[in-house]
């Protein structure tokens, strides 16, 4: 407890506490930019803080990148176009809410959840995290596998289409994803001898592809002019009722459960969990034909699950030294700068670096809470801007943001090549959540779907037999056929009870 | 249905090709290892089967919803909007961010805004301004690499 005080008294020093606030709100602006994220945030200033003590140098980088997290959905509800990864699920209905004039609203039911996620999971990340760790420990690459085909399975079998529309749109995101080198052996696949794809497609360019310039055109072609006006005056607090909030405490718990549990998944985090939830909200609601409209339930369940994803993901980087996704890669090499090594010992050996992390994460979070509340009804004033303001803003950004992660001209390629991907999936009614999703998690599944296979000399029998997986695999399976099994039954049960009824 | 018969067979073909090319893939790094032509193998198995299930559901007459054709004035704006796009990308391919970017950005407002809304000063304006921000934020303060041109 006194070290924890420690580490208190030190984040609260004036200038600590103003770098945590400026870095805060640095990562807010960066996620909520397209093309630019938290992620880069962290690794871009990563340097400055050769020069600080490990705990300033590590607030600062941990508060980029929960203002980065919790930014990303305002371009995803007032653009469509997600800030990063993990706010992919929250423009299913944020922008859609956009569209019927209730951005604020949106902007609100974000901004709750956003900050219920970060802190509970802080909070839990705090107390529970060698315990937790060790749970991480017990599966294998055969639970790793099955999961991200589960969450694959489930979101293609909840689109609007049918399941083969959604599974069709999930395998062309699997088939982009293995293009370039394969995991384990590094063979070159589907390169046509380009030195280009040999590193395989890029997240970026696909993400603005077909969230940014495919926006663009469609709205270009249908002669948009403006976003609808959004009405600010009326809006008291969040701009979410209580019964709004009440009605979602399930919808929240299990989200942010969902975002927990992925976040502290080596190699998951908040992109997946995000949709993983997204997809349990429709699944589970009473009114399922309301997502993708503007339902406010899907923005709760989006933005919930990927703050929790944040507490998540420090789990297993200060309790086993691994990190949880890309950000907290970088975070942990920010540690090893310091001479800090992440893992058991690390509660023992240096517990002020371990309070200093989860604390920040708190300050932090209220930090994002109060800039976001009083800016709620600012950011709306994106949407006053005409659209031959805005969006050759947006298309310059794209453009730009595709370049300067990978300095590479063949990223214009890909931008355009993924814009005209996006149109035709859009005109094949193939669902994007499905395809982006299987594109992130590929290389992922692949690697587990090998070291599985290879592991023991029953091939991919394991998958089948380990409990936990096989779970998820029957799960998987069943979230691909109940749409065609349901429908029958439910008919007979009505029926059934219609004639107990007149009985 | 159509249009899912179409979708369906170009489906199927695709992933038939990716099969039949992965197929080629003779790498293997031990014995247990399924090797790298696995995951593509599977993908394409499922993007095959999808689309032979969407042309069923199609032939069957279970499928459901309707392809959006475009009208042939959306055609119109929506290739001009495109070509732009390409035009964007091929002169900062050549020239370089401080050249293609104002010039494409007056371009793009200037087709965005239409004959009765634009002014041709306001527009140099706004594309001077969306130059500078972006070099002010991305060259300036995140010290990143703006594009530079092949011709440069």
């Amino acid at each position: 407890m006194d070290t924890m005080f420690s580490s208190l008294v030190v984040l609260l020093d004036p200038v600590t506490i103003t770098i945590i606030m400026v870095a805060t709100i640095l990562g807010i602006i960066l996620g909520a930019i397209p093309g630019l994220s938290g992620g880069l945030g962290v690794a871009l200033l990563l340097p400055l803080t050769f020069g600080m003590s490990s705990e300033v140098g590590l607030a600062m980088l941990i508060s980029i990148w929960v203002g980065g997290v919790s930014g990303a959905m305002i371009g995803s509800i007032l653009l469509g176009i997600p800030g990063s990864p993990s706010s992919v699920a929250t423009t299913f209905d944020g922008y859609p809410m956009t569209r019927n004039g209730q951005a604020v609203k949106a902007l609100g039911a974000a901004i709750i959840a956003s900050f219920l996620g970060t802190f509970f999971s802080i909070l839990i990340a705090m107390f529970l995290s060698p315990l937790i760790a060790r749970l991480a420990l017990q599966l294998g690459p055969w639970e790793y596998f099955s999961l991200g085909f589960c969450a694959i399975s489930l979101v293609a079998s909840l689109s609007r289409e049918s399941v083969f529309h959604g599974l069709a749109a999930a395998a062309i995101g699997l088939l982009l994803a293995s293009v370039g080198f394969s995991p384990i052996d590094g063979f070159p696949r589907f390169t046509f001898g380009s030195i280009f794809l040999n590193g395989g497609f890029d997240l970026i360019p696909l993400m603005m592809g077909v969230f940014a310039l495919r926006q663009i055109v469609t709205d270009y072609a249908e002669e948009q002019k403006q976003a609808p006006e959004v009405n600010v005056r009326d809006i008291r607090g969040f701009g979410v009722t209580m019964k709004e909030f009440i009605d979602n405490t399930g919808n929240l718990i299990r989200s942010f459960l969902i975002g927990l549990w992925i976040g502290f998944l080596p190699g998951m985090g908040s992109a997946l969990s995000n949709m993983v939830a997204y997809a349990q909200a429709k699944a589970s609601s009473k009114h399922p034909e309301r997502f993708g409209k503007g339902c406010i339930d899907g923005v709760f369940a989006s933005e919930i699950s990927n703050n929790a994803s944040v507490g998540g993901a420090l789990i297993p980087m200060i309790a086993l030294g691994i990190p949880g996704d890309g950000t907290t890669a970088i975070l942990l090499g920010g540690l090893m700068i310091h001479g800090i090594q992440a893992g058991p010992l690390l509660f023992t050996n240096n517990p002020e670096v371990v309070y200093a992390v989860f604390l920040t994460a708190l300050i932090s979070a209220f930090f994002v809470l109060f800039v976001q509340f009083f800016g709620m009804r600012l950011f709306p004033a994106i949407l006053k801007i005409p659209y031959h303001y805005l969006y050759p803003g947006i298309v310059v950004l794209a453009f730009v943001g595709v370049y300067v992660g990978s300095s590479t001209a063949f990223n214009y390629v890909l931008l355009l090549g993924f814009a005209g991907l996006g149109l035709v999936m859009l005109w094949a009614r193939l669902p994007i959540s499905p395809f982006l999703l299987a594109f992130i998690l590929g290389p992922m599944l692949e690697l587990n779907l090998r070291r599985g296979i290879t592991y023991t000399d029953e091939g991919v029998i394991p998958f089948f037999t380990r409990p936990v997986s096989g779970f998820l695999l029957a799960a998987a399976a069943l979230s691909i056929v109940w749409p065609y099994v349901w429908p029958p039954i439910r008919v007979r049960l009505k029926k059934r009870a219609a004639e107990r009824g007149s009985a | 249905m159509k249009d899912d018969k179409v979708i369906g067979a170009v489906l199927l073909l695709i992933g038939i090709a990716s099969i039949f090319n992965a197929l080629q893939i003779h790498t293997r790094l031990f014995n247990s290892d399924p090797g790298p032509a696995l995951f593509p193998i599977f993908a394409g198995t499922i993007l095959a089967l999808c689309g032979l299930g969407m042309m069923v559901s199609a032939f069957v007459g279970a499928g459901g919803g309707t392809n959006v054709r475009p009208s042939r004035d959306e055609w119109r704006r929506g290739t001009v909007i495109s070509v732009l796009f390409i035009a964007y990308g091929v002169i900062l391919w050549l020239f370089g961010f401080y050249i293609a970017t104002p010039v494409m950005t007056y371009v793009l407002y200037h087709v965005l805004a239409g004959a009765q809304r634009r002014r041709i000063w306001i527009g140099v304006v706004f594309a001077a301004a969306v130059t500078l921000s972006v070099h002010l934020v991305f060259g300036a303060f995140l010290n990143t690499l703006l594009p530079t041109g092949l011709l440069i």
